[in-house]
């Protein structure tokens, strides 16, 4: 009965957060079958650790991070850790073609050419829609750290999915000139 | 603030298509795993049964748990055989028997006992023949439990310049390892010096407030070489 129970409950998590929780992945990995087998880990993590989540409208965010953890942990057996201070030179990226919408595609692609702090970091902003100091605590890093390389992030993302006709991106708050990749 | 690009990208980022099946397969995978839980009911007066959400332990907390009950059982059997060893055995190290006699030197210190003028010691425990007899010796019995676990009497000694020496006499038990006098250079600490020794099948403990040469003003040693 209790046993029932307690997999009713993380059947819930799945059957109620299992596609945001695929996407998030999909968007961090770049690959489908990454993304499924991170999305499995996240809710078998979730199933072994169901206990430390005590408000189920917490449910969401609380895989997130199980998800960016169990990411970072696959990234660091797979390679050694990326540089966090790797510059981006967007002058030195082949520019596509501009398009008017956006190519969900292109947008992977461009997304798979960031490093893994960046990405993440982008993926936070856009998809989970945390603000900047959100993103600074959940990551322990500070606040003008995750200013800087959003905005070089963005200003990639919108060089590649949009080309020179938009412009120069426009820069967030206390980013200081010159940061621009 | 995200302007109109970033909306356009986050609602991009929103853009995957999940894998068909997907659901299915996580729960197949899922129902393959065991769960050690602990299901707690809240259950109100009038309300029905509210389930509140499980707790699952992980595998591993489980091993941890059998491995430190073990660990806790064997800790255990091991302090009970080393007190049921101590306590039926009666065995008595030298070092434990001066420091339980310093420790209790002021236990019942405000006890006036009998005196020895006035009322013999119990012949069981006499006074020793290695300590000086000095006038206005007093004995009692030992505290509590005995001394030790042991039955005996105390001989509170008075000494010079308001000094004090106690005698302990007790059943030495399967005491081993005493030499059968007091040490002339005895155990010193805290102000205190003890030596203890085994006379005529009783255990003997002498306790003196002082410096070593204060504790040998008490003792009535045969001269000669010291050992």
């Amino acid at each position: 009965m209790s046993d029932m129970r307690s997999r009713m409950d993380a059947s819930q998590l799945v059957i109620e957060h299992h596609q945001a929780v695929y996407r998030y992945a999909y968007r961090l990995t770049g690959s489908v079958h990454d993304a499924e087998d991170l999305t499995q880990q996240v809710f078998l993590t979730a199933h072994r650790k169901i206990g430390q989540l005590r408000k189920i409208e917490k449910a969401r965010s609380w895989l997130f991070a199980i998800l960016r953890n169990c990411f970072f942990r696959e990234q660091g057996r797979r390679r050694p850790a990326l540089a966090v201070d790797l510059s981006l030179n967007t002058d030195l990226l082949p520019m596509p073609p501009p398009a008017e919408g956006i190519d969900g595609d292109r947008l992977q692609y461009a997304l798979n050419q960031l490093p893994d702090a960046f990405r993440l970091m982008v993926v936070m902003f856009y998809f989970e829609e945390c603000s900047y100091r959100e993103i600074a605590e959940r990551l322990q890093v500070p606040i003008g750290t995750v200013m800087s390389r959003l905005a070089r992030a963005k200003g990639y993302l919108r060089s590649i999915m949009f080309g020179v006709e938009h412009g120069p991106y426009k820069r967030p708050a206390g980013v200081a000139t010159g940061e621009r990749g | 603030m995200k302007d109109c690009v970033d909306e356009k990208l986050a609602a991009a980022l929103h853009e995957v298509a999940v894998p068909e099946g997907l659901a299915e397969r996580l729960l197949e995978r899922l129902a393959g795993e065991p769960t050690w839980q602990d299901t707690e009911l809240t259950v109100g007066n009038d309300q029905p049964a509210i389930p509140r959400f499980s707790w699952l332990r992980p595998r591993w907390s489980r091993r941890w748990l059998l491995a430190g009950s073990g660990l806790l059982t064997i800790a255990g059997a091991l302090l009970l055989a080393l007190w049921v060893g101590a306590g039926s055995g009666n065995t008595l190290s030298e070092a434990f028997v001066l420091d339980e006699a310093m420790r209790s030197f002021d236990m019942r210190a405000d006890q006036v006992g009998h005196s020895l003028a006035e009322r013999p010691a119990p012949i069981d425990y006499p006074f020793s023949f290695a300590v000086l007899p000095v006038r206005g010796v007093r004995w009692r019995p030992v505290a509590g439990g005995g001394f030790l676990g042991h039955n005996g009497i105390v001989y509170d000694l008075p000494g010079p310049a308001a000094t004090r020496a106690v005698l302990y006499v007790v059943d030495a038990g399967t005491s081993a390892g005493f030499s059968a006098v007091p040490a002339r250079h005895p155990f010193t600490t805290g102000g205190y010096c003890a030596s203890a020794w085994r006379e005529n099948g009783l255990l003997y403990v002498l306790v003196v407030q002082g410096a070593p040469a204060t504790y040998r003003a008490f003792l009535n040693l045969p001269h000669g070489p010291v050992a």
